[in-house]
């Protein structure tokens, strides 16, 4: 079920309604039904791929049973690696099964042979990285004696299938959101009127933004061949909103939702478009996931600790792993490791946490050197975006060939303008309220506040006035195929 | 939870009266018109009534219970009768085919008689109701596809007559009753999220003519214009057959002897819309030349 579909604007009130009124008196009963309304809204795009979560559930749930009574080392380290296998199995057979394959053909290829293995005609299950890695999380902790097993089988279910971030993150830490299971949920006021701004804003940036850009950058990089520099160069900004809007969108209707239902989740993206360097841009994007990935691969690596050489190894692993995260292709170990090439220089210069405060904090307008910061990361952004919006290596070097060529600097080619100016003017005020916003946990969370309330409702009914308007074609999101 | 629900519902019912305004004033929705079933079982236009249509134009349905164009008087009458493409809705209304033989001819009035989604059979049952007005021709604009749909064992259609080979009897459509779309029409932001949001439809008219699987069974078509040569009188009928029609058709047709009309272009895309296989002013304009051209060279 898509956050942006008539499916899901029935289903949201109708889940709300039992969860509050229905199932409030009884908090097991108040969970069983998140774990069947989760299990709705996953088996509404395919019901036959429920059976890897419930499996995935069960083994991590029992698992974290184990390693409560087992002291043995050896015995937990072979649970925990049980876990780990199960868990990473089902991804490297749904996920990146075909392109070992392929990769193996491709080198046998290289020495003459010929070999020719059956491929499987796999069909990913959406959000199965984003679970797997939630359920993971819960067995090292547990491993790592972090987080005391839960003995509630219908808290734990809840907490692996929580449909508001089932399938596109935030991935949450069993730390962070199990615990919330096990308490009598309250309504609160002020947290579902937040929580409905929230997804209001998260529409908005799906809707309006993401599917708009998303018709010019897939025209433009589908068809690269056709156009100037200077339009790839427009392709390659389109799709820079398009994702953003896209992802960060969706995990604001994700925390927003969940707030309905009186959970906090982590954040996930913090305006991460205006960070003045690639250190504080991987600090505010997918912030979940990069988490994860520091937490439970780059520290027990070792770090930054440990010579050069070894920060160069964590970073182009770390970097490397969550650009594979992201989907069987080339292309994305290529924008990891660029991205690893932008942040070693932070890192070995020490440079890497210089910037952590806010962006010009109570001001306005930032300073030359903060625009020209925020100017040149996001430069280089764009610039490794190519890589992961490309459909293989060659189409992506292809599309820098064609993009730093004379015609960049012509005037773009479009065959009607209408649209891309409409598609322009959007992405500037949407920029504008980002920077307006910064300083909140996303861009009309402080705004909302400030305004008295005829204002604040001309602001919501002006939003949804612009997705009706402006709203693209209906797309799915990208980070389901993730 | 109570002041929840409260706000939200204060909001929804502020936000709908709000999308009501946007919807009336942008005239974002479009517009059925209204309906009947007259005497003889044919689906009519009311007359007197506009609205806006799918391209973003407006439709109008004349005096006559015809749309977008009317005669300047009934003496010396041509009627020009078809579907969508004689309706002429996806130009908003202008270019009609009618107006274009109008200016192109002398001596003749031209009046229009066309309603989307009908087919041959009915074609014919609307040249027998303008027979009163005692017309001096009545040309029908055709494609295979028309005769297709007027034979319900080849293609079952709810829109339009159709002749049962089987039973050897017409089949009418039947009109579902106004009065719940006459009470959603009223309002129109609900409608409008329906439309759009609900079962994603567009009100593009049905378009026979882009059905590349048209079964052409030629034997059948033979029973249907064996029944029309019975039932009906042809010796004031014109066929004017698209150009993308069916050859093989067109001279069947002659052997029933119909007077017939095929229209001509090298390159028919260029009468077609960009988006959409219906004619463009253009492409009106050009077959209305031909057309004009036959009736100043015909003595009726």
């Amino acid at each position: 079920m898509l956050f942006n579909s008539i499916d899901f604007a029935i289903f949201l009130p109708i889940v709300f309604l039992l969860y509050w009124f229905v199932t409030n008196r009884n908090l097991k009963l108040q969970n069983a039904l998140i774990v069947a309304a989760s299990y709705v809204f996953y088996g509404w795009w395919d019901y036959r791929f429920l059976s890897l979560i419930i499996f995935s559930t069960l083994v991590d749930y029992l698992i974290g049973r184990k390693l409560k009574t087992e002291e043995k080392k050896t015995n937990r380290k072979i649970l925990l690696w049980t876990s780990i296998i199960v868990n990473l199995g089902f991804l490297g057979l749904f996920k990146y099964y075909n392109f070992f394959l392929d990769n193996f053909i491709a080198a046998f290829s290289l020495f003459g042979s010929e070999i020719k293995p059956n491929s499987l005609n796999i069909i990913l299950p959406v959000g199965i990285s984003f679970y797997t890695f939630q359920t993971l999380s819960y067995t090292i902790d547990v491993y790592k004696r972090k987080l005391e097993p839960t003995k509630d089988f219908i808290a734990f279910s809840a907490f692996v299938s929580f449909f508001p971030q089932l399938v596109a993150g935030p991935i949450e830490r069993a730390t962070n959101l199990l615990p919330q299971f096990y308490t009598k949920r309250q309504f609160d006021y002020a947290k579902a009127v937040d929580g409905m701004r929230q997804i209001l804003w998260g529409l908005f940036k799906k809707i309006v933004i993401a599917d708009n850009c998303a018709v010019y950058a897939n025209e433009i990089f589908n068809n690269y061949g056709d156009y100037s520099g200077s339009t790839l160069a427009l392709g390659a900004l389109f799709f820079t909103f398009q994702i953003y809007g896209d992802f960060s969108g969706y995990s604001d209707i994700a925390i927003g939702t969940s707030r309905l239902f009186g959970f906090d989740l982590k954040r996930n993206f913090h305006f991460p478009y205006f960070s003045r360097d690639i250190a504080e841009f991987w600090r505010r994007w997918h912030i979940s996931l990069s988490t994860w990935f520091r937490d439970y691969l780059y520290i027990p690596l070792g770090g930054s600790r440990g010579g050069t050489w070894m920060k160069i190894r964590n970073t182009f692993i770390i970097f490397i792993v969550s650009g594979f995260w992201h989907g069987a292709n080339w292309t994305f170990i290529v924008w990891g490791a660029l991205n690893a090439i932008y942040f070693l220089p932070l890192l070995l210069t020490k440079n890497n946490r210089k910037n952590l405060d806010s962006i010009a904090e109570g001001r306005i307008i930032p300073s030359f050197r903060e625009f020209t910061s925020i100017l040149i990361t996001f430069g280089l952004t764009i610039f490794a975006w190519i890589f992961f919006r490309a459909d293989d290596i060659t189409h992506a070097f292809n599309y820098i060939y064609g993009l730093f060529s004379l015609s960049l600097f012509t005037i773009p080619q479009f065959s009607e303008w209408d649209g891309v100016y409409t598609s322009l003017a959007l992405i500037f005020i949407f920029i504008l309220i980002e920077w307006i916003g910064r300083e909140g946990e996303y861009a009309i969370e402080k705004i909302g506040h400030l305004l008295k309330k005829p204002l604040r409702w001309a602001l919501y009914l002006g939003l949804i006035i612009t997705i009706f308007k402006f709203g693209g074609t209906e797309q799915t999101f990208i980070y389901f195929q993730f | 939870m109570k002041k929840f629900l409260f706000q939200i519902s204060i909001f929804l019912i502020l936000g709908y009266f709000v999308g009501e305004g946007i919807i009336r004033a942008f005239q974002l929705t479009v517009d059925v018109p209204k309906l009947y079933q007259d005497d003889n079982d044919i689906i009519k236009l009311e007359p007197n009534q506009t609205g806006n249509n799918f391209y973003g134009g407006k439709w109008v349905v004349t005096k006559y219970g015809e749309y977008n164009y009317a005669p300047n008087s009934l003496e010396s009458l041509i009627t020009v009768i078809g579907d969508s493409y004689i309706a002429n809705n996806v130009n908003g209304g202008k270019c009609h085919q009618a107006q274009y033989l109008n200016s192109l001819t002398k001596g003749y009035n031209f009046y229009p008689s066309a309603r989307g989604g009908i087919g041959f059979l009915e074609f014919m049952e609307l040249a027998k109701s303008l027979e009163h007005l005692e017309p001096v021709k009545q040309l029908v604009f055709v494609h295979h596809g028309d005769f297709v749909e007027s034979i319900s064992e080849v293609k079952k259609s709810s829109q339009t007559i159709q002749l049962s080979l089987k039973e050897s009897k017409k089949i009418y459509p039947t009109l579902s009753s106004n009065r719940l779309k006459e009470t959603l029409y009223n309002f129109k932001f609900l409608y409008y999220l329906y439309r759009n949001y609900f079962v994603n439809t567009n009100n593009a008219p049905t378009n026979n003519r882009d059905d590349k699987d048209i079964e052409m069974d030629y034997q059948k078509f033979e029973l249907l214009l064996n029944y029309i040569g019975l039932n009906y009188d042809i010796k004031n009928i014109v066929l004017i057959f698209s150009p993308d029609s069916d050859p093989e058709l067109t001279e069947l047709v002659k052997e029933y002897n119909f007077e017939t009309l095929t229209l001509k272009v090298d390159n028919y895309k260029s009468w077609q819309l960009e988006n959409d296989s219906h004619w463009s002013c253009y492409g009106h304009r050009e077959a209305a030349k031909q057309v004009a051209k036959f009736i100043n060279e015909s003595s009726f």
